[in-house]
């Protein structure tokens, strides 16, 4: 535990703001990042991205998630009342060194895209048995 | 401050619309075809859209992490309710949160259609956490086109 604190206060950390910026608007879906034992989970959530259309890439220690939802472009439909957002998912992550980036996992399931990552051996919590 | 400038005088009708203008507006902002039941920031609000595709309208809900048998879809005089639980199901422990944005929780999403639709034919389907409700508009409110015969 002590080893993720220190390097990054969290495992999984964001990039700063400032290189977003840059890139035409895109969508910030929400994100929830906890631990379990000796992994690490990363739930996206992308409702109406097709699976196909999700790019989950690691470049380094940056792992980015990128999806595409496209808009209505049908002229014969009439837009009424509009609220969800359209255009590209996106959203990027730095993960620390006590991560074994070999080891992650992407499933998307009702709309949520749920990452597992593996945590580096170093940093998975021992056991330590106490002698009788 | 100053005082709004008026062209000839002023005109105690001219305000007294404005003022019922103003009411109107009010009225027309309560009574928006879509509500939601949210009363804090923070509430679960799922975002949705209607649309007209011809002679039905389409409402389309982001329900992310939702769960099919969690939703109830109900209709009465003109309106469409949907209502559900997004609920947390996971292994995560209290205190091993780095990040929580998202949010979980019950919600209420209220759609009146501006015409006649017709309950018997109203269907949905759930795909990728979005739901897409298509309610067909009563026969008697479809367009029809007349032909006029030239004589």
């Amino acid at each position: 535990m002590d080893k993720i604190v220190k390097r990054n206060p969290q495992n999984v950390s964001e990039q700063g703001a400032a290189t977003r910026g840059r890139r035409p608007p895109t969508i910030e879906p929400p994100v929830t990042v906890y631990e379990v034992d000796d992994h690490v989970v990363v739930e996206i959530e992308m409702p109406g991205v097709e699976k196909d259309k999700i790019e989950v890439t690691l470049e380094r220690d940056e792992l980015t998630v990128a999806g595409w939802r496209k808009p209505e472009e049908d002229a014969n439909v009439e837009i009424l009342h509009q609220e969800r957002p359209y255009g590209c998912f996106r959203r990027t992550f730095v993960l620390s060194e006590s991560l074994d980036s070999s080891k992650i996992n992407a499933v998307y399931e009702n709309g949520v895209l749920k990452l597992t990552l593996a945590k580096a051996e170093a940093a998975k919590p021992k056991k330590i048995a106490i002698a009788e | 401050m100053t005082l709004p400038v008026r062209g000839r005088g002023w005109n105690p009708w001219k305000e007294l619309m404005t003022l019922q203008d103003e009411v109107n507006r009010l009225f027309s902002q309560a009574l928006a075809p879509v509500s939601s039941t949210a009363l804090f920031e923070g509430d679960l609000v799922p975002p949705l859209d209607v649309v007209r595709e011809g002679d039905r309208y389409v409402v389309r809900v982001d329900l992310p992490g939702v769960k099919r048998e969690d939703i109830e879809l109900s209709v009465l005089n003109n309106r469409l309710f949907i209502r559900g639980t997004k609920k947390h199901e996971t292994e995560a422990k209290e205190g091993t949160y780095h990040r929580r944005e998202r949010v979980f929780g019950s919600f209420e999403r209220v759609v009146e259609f501006p015409d006649p639709v017709d309950p018997e034919k109203i269907s949905a389907k759930f795909t990728d956490g979005v739901l897409e409700i298509t309610a067909p508009l009563r026969e008697e409110a479809k367009p029809r086109q007349i032909a006029i015969e030239v004589k």
